[in-house]
C-alpha cells in the first residue's frame, strides 16, 4: 500500500483542569491513504473532537499533546504551534460543526474565502478572487455568491461555502467535524454527496467526525470507533457495521434507529467512565453486556484480529 | 370519555404580522408569514402521534400553539371536548394544565441553580396544586425512572447525565398528570446510546393511556416509536397515516424525499431520483399551487406532464385528501393515479 498522506501514531492529550488532569484522547492511531474517506465515530466525550483539534493545531492552552502526527511523512507536532501552521490549511483544512457560525457575519464570503489563500501565500488578487469563484461552483454554488453576506444564504448554501473555504488552499486532507448535524436531513444527503464527489474528483483525504454510524456505512471507506478516548474498533466502515467485533460497536448500532427497520431500539446502560484518571481495566466494562471480572482488571490491548480490523476487547466477537 | 384527548381542527398560525405606529399611521397592510396553515391532528389517549418535518415547517409552532405559547389565527383546538377559544381565560388556564410541554434541550430547559426538587415541584407551585406536593414530586420522579426518588432530589442539573435531564424535564411535565404529553424532540440533544430509554418512557407512557404528541425531524425514530406519523412541509401536513406505512411505503413526492435521504447502514445507495432539487424555500415566498412544486421530482422528471397534471401542480393548491383508510396524501399526483387505478 503506498505511503499514507496522513499517519497519526500514539497521539495523547491531556488537559490540565483545577485539581488536576483529564485525559480525553489515549494512544490514538490511524492512518489515512490519498482519497480514502475515514469516520471517526463516537458519542459525546469520546475524544473524536479533541483529535480533530489536535491535528490543527487548535487545542486551548491547557493542552498537552504526545505521540506523532505525520503528514507525508512529516511530523506536525515535532516542533509545536511553528510546524503545524506551516501545515494549517495548506495541507491539513477543517471544516467546523455549524457553519452558520464559521463566517464573519459583516464580512462577504468573497472575501472570507480570499483570505486564506491570501493569508497562506496560495494566490493573491485576481488570481485569487477568480479562484474563489471557481471554488464556490465546485461545491455547488453559484459564482454571484462571491458577493453575498452569510446571512444571505440557507444553512446548506453555508455548509457548502464553508467547504469552499477549507479547501481554498489545496489542503490534502480535509477534516470534518459533524458536517451535517445541523442541517435537515435532505440538505445532509446534499451536503454527503459533494463530500463523496470532492474526494472521488480530487483525491482528497476526507476524515470525519460523527456520532452517526449509517453516515459512516454510507459514505466512507474506514471506520474507527472511539469510547471514552480510546479507539475500541476500527475496520472498513460497512463490515464494521455488519459484523461489529466489539461490544460497543455491536450496543451501538443496536441503539441507532434504521429507516425501514422495525421493532424498540436499545440503549445502552451507564454513562462513560471520567477520564480523570486512568482506568484499572476495560473503560467499557461498566455498560458491556458480556464483561466478566478480567474485564474489570485487565486493560485489553487493541489487536489487529483479522485483514484491517482491529478490536480493544478481551472477549472480541468474531464470528466465523 | 369518547373522542380524542386533543383535536386540532384547521389550525393557523402567523408571524411577523405585527404593526409598527408607523405602519397604523400610513395605513399600511402587512403580510405575516403563515408559519402554520390548516393543521389538524387528533391524538386520543393511548396514542402516540409523530408530527415529522424539517426545520421552518411549522412543526414546532404547532406545538407551541398547542401548549398555549403561541397564539393561533384561525382554526380551533378542542382539549378532550372544550374548544379552548371559548372557555374563560380562567377555564382554559385549567384545561391547559391537561396538556404538557416537554422540550427539545434538556441542557436549557432547566434552571441550572434549582435543585431537580425544586424543578419538578415548581409547576404544582404555580397551578397551586392540593396535597402533598413532595410526595407528588417522589412520585413524578419515580415514574420517569429516576429511582430512588430520594438520591435525585438535591442533584443540580449539572450533576445529571442528559439522559437524566430529560426525565428531569418529562417529570416536571408529568407532575400535573396531564393528559397529552407535547414533547419537542425529545431526543435529538441525546448521544445515541441513551436515546432508546427516553423513547421507551414515553411508550410506557402512552401504554398507560397518555396521549403524546411527539415532534421529530427523525423518520426513523418517528416509524418505530409512533403510532401515527403527520409530515408536515411548509406549514400544510402533507401525508398523514400508520407510522410504518408512511416509513415502508411513502407516498407523498416529499415524504419519498425524506425516506431516500437518511444514511443507511447497509450502505445502500440513495436513490438519486427522488431526491428534490434545492432547499425549502422562505415561507414569506410561499410557492403558488402545491407547495412543494418548485422542487418535486414527480414534476422536474416530466412524470407530472405525462399524467397531464403538471398545471394542477403549478397553479391548483392540495390539501389532504379527505378520508379514504386512514392514509391521506396532499398530491395531485396520487389522486391521479387513485382516481385512474382505484
Amino acid at each position: 500500500m503506498a505511503d499514507p498522506v496522513l499517519r497519526v501514531d500514539e497521539l495523547n492529550v491531556w488537559f490540565e483542569v483545577p485539581g488536576g488532569e483529564v485525559h480525553p484522547v489515549r494512544d490514538v492511531s490511524f492512518e489515512l491513504q490519498r482519497g480514502e474517506r475515514l469516520g471517526l465515530v463516537g458519542e459525546s466525550g469520546c475524544g473524536k473532537t479533541t483529535v480533530m483539534l489536535a491535528l490543527m493545531g487548535l487545542l486551548p492552552p491547557n493542552a498537552s499533546v504526545s505521540g506523532r502526527v505525520l503528514i507525508n511523512g512529516v511530523d506536525l507536532l515535532e516542533r509545536g504551534e511553528v510546524s503545524v501552521r506551516e501545515h494549517r490549511w495548506r495541507d491539513v483544512a477543517m471544516v467546523f460543526q455549524g457553519a452558520m457560525n464559521a463566517f464573519n457575519p459583516v464580512r462577504r464570503i468573497g472575501v472570507q474565502l480570499v483570505e486564506p489563500m491570501v493569508f497562506h501565500g496560495v494566490e493573491k488578487g485576481a488570481a485569487a478572487k477568480s479562484r474563489a469563484c471557481e471554488l464556490l461552483e465546485l461545491v455547488g454554488l453559484p459564482a454571484t455568491r462571491f458577493e453575498s453576506f452569510p446571512h444571505e444564504l440557507s444553512g446548506g448554501q453555508r455548509q457548502r461555502a464553508a467547504i469552499a473555504m477549507a479547501l481554498a488552499c489545496r489542503p490534502k486532507v480535509l477534516l470534518a467535524d459533524e458536517p451535517t448535524t445541523a442541517l435537515d436531513v435532505i440538505v445532509q444527503a446534499q451536503v454527503l454527496d459533494l463530500l463523496q464527489q470532492l474526494s472521488d474528483d480530487l483525491g482528497l483525504s476526507l476524515l470525519i467526525v460523527t456520532h452517526d454510524l449509517p453516515i459512516v456505512a454510507s459514505l466512507c471507506h474506514r471506520s474507527v470507533v472511539m469510547y471514552a478516548g480510546q479507539v475500541a474498533e476500527s475496520g472498513a466502515a460497512l463490515d464494521l457495521v455488519r459484523n461489529p467485533f466489539h461490544p460497543y460497536t455491536r450496543l451501538l448500532h443496536a441503539a441507532t434507529p434504521e429507516i425501514g427497520g422495525s421493532g424498540p431500539i436499545a440503549s445502552i446502560p451507564g454513562v462513560p467512565p471520567r477520564l480523570d484518571h486512568p482506568f484499572p481495566g476495560c473503560a467499557f466494562v461498566d455498560r458491556c453486556d458480556v464483561a466478566d471480572d478480567a474485564c474489570a482488571s485487565q486493560q485489553p490491548q487493541l489487536l489487529e484480529i483479522a485483514q484491517g480490523r482491529a478490536v480493544r476487547c478481551l472477549h472480541p466477537e468474531v464470528h466465523q | 370519555m369518547t373522542g380524542p384527548l386533543l383535536d386540532v381542527r384547521q389550525l393557523g398560525v402567523e408571524y411577523g404580522a405585527r404593526r409598527s405606529m408607523i405602519d397604523g399611521i400610513r395605513r399600511r397592510e402587512l403580510k405575516g408569514v403563515r408559519a402554520v396553515d390548516g393543521v389538524s391532528i387528533s391524538v386520543s389517549g393511548g396514542d402516540l402521534v409523530a408530527l415529522v418535518g424539517e426545520s421552518g415547517c411549522g412543526k414546532t409552532t404547532t406545538a407551541m400553539s398547542i401548549a398555549g405559547l403561541v397564539p393561533y389565527a384561525s382554526g380551533s383546538i378542542i382539549v378532550e371536548g372544550h374548544d379552548l377559544s371559548t372557555l374563560s381565560s380562567a377555564e382554559r388556564r385549567a384545561r391547559r394544565r391537561r396538556v404538557q410541554l416537554v422540550f427539545q434541550d434538556p441542557y436549557e430547559s432547566l434552571d441550572p441553580r434549582f435543585q431537580v426538587a425544586r424543578i419538578v415541584r415548581e409547576p404544582l407551585d404555580v397551578h397551586r396544586v392540593e396535597g402533598d406536593r413532595d410526595a407528588l414530586v417522589r412520585e413524578a420522579l419515580h415514574k420517569v425512572g429516576l429511582r430512588p426518588a430520594e438520591q435525585f432530589l438535591h442533584r443540580y442539573p449539572h450533576q445529571l447525565s442528559g439522559g437524566q435531564r430529560q426525565r428531569v424535564a418529562i417529570a416536571s411535565a408529568l407532575v400535573l398528570q396531564p393528559a397529552l404529553l407535547v414533547a419537542d424532540e425529545p431526543v435529538s440533544m441525546l448521544d445515541t446510546s441513551v436515546r432508546a430509554g427516553v423513547l421507551e418512557l414515553l411508550g410506557t407512557l402512552r401504554t398507560e393511556g397518555m396521549g403524546i404528541l411527539m415532534i421529530t425531524h427523525d423518520l426513523s425514530t418517528a416509524a418505530r416509536y409512533a403510532d401515527r406519523i403527520c409530515v408536515m412541509y411548509l406549514g400544510r401536513i402533507v401525508e398523514e397515516g400508520p407510522a410504518h406505512e408512511v416509513v415502508t411505503s411513502p407516498r407523498h413526492p416529499y415524504t419519498r424525499a425524506l425516506v431516500a435521504a437518511v444514511p443507511r447502514s447497509d450502505g445502500a445507495p440513495r436513490d438519486h431520483s427522488l431526491m428534490p432539487e434545492g432547499e425549502t424555500p422562505d415561507p414569506s415566498r410561499m410557492p403558488s399551487g402545491c407547495r412543494f412544486h418548485p422542487r418535486c421530482p414527480v414534476l422536474a422528471s416530466g412524470e407530472a406532464a405525462r399524467l397531464g397534471i403538471a398545471d394542477r401542480c403549478r397553479g391548483v393548491d392540495i390539501e389532504l385528501e379527505p378520508e379514504v383508510g386512514d392514509h391521506r396524501v396532499a398530491c395531485h399526483a396520487v389522486t391521479v393515479s387513485i382516481t385512474a387505478h382505484p
